[in-house]
């Protein structure tokens, strides 16, 4: 995979289920139990991007150091912060959500809660992806 | 002992080498030593007859060495003093007029590069940037050209480490991670690829091609993947084949010295060696 699309597209993908559900009509589920469900699952993959984010730091083997003297390390973290930052929207995204009638969400609400949680899963995925393939690389060496 | 002729390739090129060896030679012997990371580096000794400058280039190992052993006694060391240790020469001849340098192949003593950076840089307030170009054997590259027949091939590659290079080239984290893992943790990758051992059996390989295409990938130069490319290979059956450096076609020549009592090759023996090199090949110094 290309970098650039490597980059682009968790933003790529949501930004074209945002406004496929715009122009689809999408009928976002009324009460409150999606924006409950929607802070949890912010808030257990910022968790987990955090402790990612140390295990960056001070993991120490041959190929997490190969990665270190070279600038796809500074990439790693970049694609980690932006992971980050996305479930971190969400959660808030979905704290907002109750200050507004649960019942009647707008219409654009649930579009914004789509864009952000298709980022926030893909981007999660290519962070995740890329550990995943450390830890391999790991077992062999 | 192998010689080896170097053009000297100077920046700027009006600097003067013949002058830079007769200031070194000139100071005391404690002035003229040059540190090269553990060790010392200095011109020893220095002659000027005939047109051409003799020079006798000394590296002292300060840090690890040899041991004196004999075949009845036990393996002793040396009795060295802690500002000694120990010596390795390296002969070379500077022709001034065509501006070419011949030189003595010691493993352990000071390379062209270390000796070309001694008098380049010697004077600190003027460095300069000398390089001694290896000259290359056009007898070897006709040669590669001619042989039909190859027995051997022997190929040695330094795999590649993930780099900024790849960053440069729009390589994604995955597949610089994927790089990483499916590289090997060897060093050095070497490939034999010989022939059957009858007569008449060959390897269908065009050299002049593989040479071409060695050359194109940086081969010989610095910094290059392919460490080794040799080829045994003859022009035709009834002469026997020989191995062909296609890295390197640099001219070479072979000396047999006798070594003194103490075991070293006599200085006067090393510069007469080079002389008789640097005259058979005073014909290729343009």
């Amino acid at each position: 995979m290309n970098r650039n699309v490597e980059r682009s597209y968790p933003y790529a993908a949501a930004v074209t289920a945002a406004v496929g559900c715009y122009y689809g009509g999408l009928n976002f589920p009324k009460g409150q139990d999606v924006l409950s469900a929607s802070i949890t699952i912010g808030a257990i993959f910022t968790g987990f991007l955090a402790t990612s984010k140390s295990l960056a730091i001070s993991i120490d083997t041959p190929a997490m150091n190969e990665l270190r003297k070279t600038r796809f390390f500074d990439l790693m973290v970049q694609y980690l912060r932006e992971a980050i930052y996305a479930s971190l929207l969400l959660g808030a995204f979905g704290i907002a959500g109750f200050f507004h009638d649960p019942q009647s969400p707008p219409r654009w609400y649930g579009v914004v809660w789509v864009l952000l949680i298709v980022s926030t899963f893909l981007t999660f995925i290519r962070v995740t992806n890329a550990f995943l393939e450390l830890i391999q690389s790991r077992k062999k060496g | 002992m192998r010689i080896f002729l170097y053009k000297v390739v100077s920046e700027p090129n009006t600097f003067d080498l013949a002058e830079r060896l007769r200031h070194i030679y000139s100071l005391a012997v404690d002035a003229r030593n040059r540190d090269r990371n553990l060790d010392h580096v200095r011109l020893e000794e220095l002659r000027e007859e005939r047109g051409l400058m003799f020079a006798d280039f000394l590296k002292i190992r300060m840090h690890h060495g040899p041991a004196k052993a004999g075949l009845d006694t036990p393996v002793e060391g040396f009795d060295l003093d802690s500002d000694e240790g120990f010596g390795e020469e390296t002969a070379l001849i500077f022709d001034p007029s065509s501006g070419h340098v011949v030189v003595q192949y010691n493993h352990h003593g000071s390379w062209p590069t270390a000796i070309a950076e001694y008098i380049g840089l010697f004077v600190h307030s003027n460095p300069v940037t000398i390089d001694f170009a290896p000259k290359l054997d056009a007898a070897v590259h006709a040669k590669i050209k001619r042989a039909k027949i190859v027995k051997k091939l022997t190929l040695a590659i330094a795999p590649k480490a993930l780099s900024d290079e790849d960053y440069d080239e729009q390589a994604s984290l995955g597949g610089g991670i994927r790089e990483i893992a499916r590289r090997s943790d060897a060093e050095r990758l070497e490939i034999v690829i010989s022939a059957r051992r009858s007569r008449s059996s060959s390897l269908n390989i065009d050299l002049s091609f593989l040479n071409q295409w060695i050359h194109r990938l940086g081969g010989g130069s610095e910094g290059s993947p392919i460490l080794t490319a040799r080829a045994t290979a003859t022009d035709d059956e009834r002469t026997p084949s020989e191995v062909l450096d296609l890295l390197e076609h640099r001219l070479t020549s072979e000396a047999e010295l006798t070594p003194g009592l103490d075991k070293r090759y006599p200085r006067l023996d090393r510069w007469n060696a080079l002389e008789r090199a640097f005259n058979s090949w005073r014909h290729l110094m343009t």
